[in-house]
């Protein structure tokens, strides 16, 4: 064990921090100790997919699985450590898609503006949206955001002169470098790859930080944490915009790897499909966002002969994890680490 | 020290609830420097007094006053930044968090690295974040729980909690530290603790208002105690002068309805 007298002495403030490290290594969950390794492991070998293989199926499962991570990881940022919860998701996911799309199809613009356009637009438009509606809380606000995201449906399906209305937008130009370009989700995979990267990192960055943990205390109890100074309006504004961004990229690449979308993809069934991939993965849980991730992109596949069981099946599963480890999938290593060790320290 | 050396300032300050009036044109003073209490029978008002000052609840009428400014219209953390940090009766720690981070939460007002620098962890948010560490553990050293700082808030004792949720609001270097029933619901040796710990603070300089039942607490810590009974001031001096007030030995003992 440590001496508490090493880090007492006010004095010794220029050693205090190397002292200090000893205390830090105290991440006793499962997916705290191995998590980061295997996680960049698993992260390398995701890059030699299009490399290694010509079946675009597979391929095809890649892209789908890191714009699904982009989109439940922020979404967790929001709900599982930020405590708001949202039903609009699909929503931004939706603005930044067509911003992009529109961006390169309509307006003949070249299609990398797309990338800061729809982070910009998505960002904006959370801002605009928050401003009135994150005044509210609990269900309140998740009705709020359901309501936004049927809003903006609504506007996919009718501006048909802008969005292609129900048959989708088509004509969408690929991304890419003078003649190479991104026009397979094979070669566009990397990009992805790098942009999902990014967002997993500065995700990990900022929960760690004194934002991440002012979020972490305004989830707990609000008026405690306003009580430190912590100016929770504010925080919650910025988390909204930052993770609608997030989104709004997501959406950016997902029109970027099919050169198409329709409003279906963006319909507030999909947001109530996220929540519940987060709650699944594990709220608050920063690998739980890619159990979530992997289980959103993988089960309807596996359950794809199981034809209109499917969703049964599904239900089910879901209800039977949440029962059993409230939570999520995350929260299983810890029982498993638990039973493993009964008596740490 | 006279007014001038007044650092709280309570004028005619007044909250209803409906046809209750929880506290009624109420005007005290907090000394900077000094430790006041607070004390009066349950339903006096006094933690409706400590939410109005915290600015949870907004009073009816009157002024409250910070070092000569009005602070009486400011939200919550806005009177936080000011240096007006206080505790909860029923513990507002974050039992999600580890005690370490509980501190280091109450660290926000004395750093100031946003969300863009965070999220690419930049060389001075990096930095920041070991001084915050460091000046957490040395506070978690101060009410003793340094050994506990990895553990979940949520397993600490209920003394221990209190403990900590002063710790935080050291964190947040305080002007006026309010604590609300520091030592309600502790046992006697730890309430011994959480007195002595009061009392040094208070000797490197800071000024503590607290609410508090326990009356050999108060008595021994205090400059100077006010008693509300049903929203209204009955006494303020010091503890001895308290002590022989006949209006106080009245509420106290439940005699001679007065108001």
């Amino acid at each position: 064990m440590t001496q508490p007298g090493d880090v007492g002495d006010p004095a010794s403030t220029a050693i205090a921090p190397v002292a200090v490290d000893r205390f830090a290594g105290g991440n006793s969950t499962l997916l705290g100790r191995i998590g980061p390794l295997a996680f960049c492991v698993f992260w390398l070998l995701l890059l030699s997919i299009p490399f290694v293989t010509r079946n675009d199926y597979i391929v095809s499962l890649g892209v789908s699985f890191l714009i699904n991570l982009m989109l439940i990881a922020s979404l967790n940022l929001l709900i599982g450590y930020c405590g708001q919860i949202s039903l609009g998701h699909a929503g931004f996911f939706g603005l930044g898609a067509y911003t992009a799309g529109i961006v390169s199809a309509k307006f003949g613009i070249n299609p990398w503006a797309g990338l800061p356009a729809s982070c910009i637009a998505a960002a904006l438009v959370a801002v605009l949206i928050g401003i009135p509606v994150l005044r509210l809380k609990g269900h309140y606000l998740a009705m709020a955001t359901l309501g936004f995201n049927a809003i903006l449906s609504v506007l996919f399906n009718q501006l048909v002169s802008l969005t292609g209305g129900p048959n989708g937008l088509l004509g969408v130009k690929p991304l890419g470098f003078g003649t190479y370009l991104l026009d397979t989700q094979a070669r566009i995979f990397p990009l992805l790859w790098l942009c999902a990267g990014l967002v997993m990192l500065g995700l990990n960055n900022l929960i760690k930080s004194r934002v991440g943990r002012a979020l972490r205390a305004l989830a707990g109890s609000e008026l405690a944490a306003e009580s430190l100074g912590v100016n929770a309006f504010r925080y919650k504004l910025i988390v909204f915009a930052l993770t609608g961004s997030i989104a709004g990229l997501a959406g950016c690449l997902y029109i970027e790897s099919n050169l198409y979308a329709s409003p279906d993809s963006f319909d507030f069934s999909v947001s109530i499909l996220l929540l519940a991939m987060v709650a699944l993965g594990g709220w608050g849980r920063y690998f739980g966002a890619v159990l979530g991730a992997l289980i959103y992109t993988a089960a309807p596949e596996i359950l794809r002969t199981l034809q209109d069981a499917q969703l049964l099946i599904f239900g089910a599963g879901m209800i039977l994890v949440l029962q059993f480890f409230p939570r999520g999938l995350a929260g299983i290593g810890d029982a498993a680490v638990r039973l493993w060790r009964p008596s740490r320290s | 020290m006279g007014t001038s050396g007044a650092l709280l300032e309570i004028e005619a300050l007044s909250c209803r609830f409906g046809g209750l009036e929880a506290v009624a044109n109420l005007g005290f003073s907090v000394r900077a420097g000094e430790i006041k209490a607070i004390i009066g029978p349950n339903g006096a008002g006094k933690t409706t007094l400590f939410n109005m000052i915290g600015g949870v609840i907004v009073p009816s009428a009157g002024r409250i006053r910070l070092g000569g400014n009005d602070i009486d219209r400011l939200p919550p953390y806005r009177r936080a930044q000011l240096g007006v940090i206080r505790t909860f009766q029923n513990l507002g720690i974050f039992s999600d968090m580890t005690v370490l981070e509980n501190v280091m939460v109450g660290c926000h007002l004395r750093s100031h690295c946003g969300t863009l620098q965070a999220l690419w962890r930049s060389p001075r948010s990096i930095a920041e974040e070991a001084v915050i560490r460091s000046k957490s553990f040395h506070l978690l050293e101060r009410v003793g729980l340094v050994d506990r700082a990895q553990e979940a808030a949520a397993a600490l004792s209920f003394g221990e909690r209190k403990l900590l949720e002063m710790a935080r609001a050291l964190a947040a270097g305080p002007r006026l530290l309010m604590l609300d029933e520091p030592a309600a619901g502790v046992a006697h040796d730890a309430a011994v603790g959480i007195a002595a710990i009061i009392r040094e603070l208070n000797r490197d300089g800071l000024t503590v208002l607290l609410v508090e039942h326990n009356m050999n607490m108060v008595m021994n810590i205090s400059h100077s105690i006010l008693v509300l009974d049903h929203g209204r001031k009955i006494a303020d001096g010091t503890p001895s002068e308290v002590r022989k007030d006949p209006a106080v030995l009245a509420a106290y003992l439940g005699e001679g309805e007065d108001a």
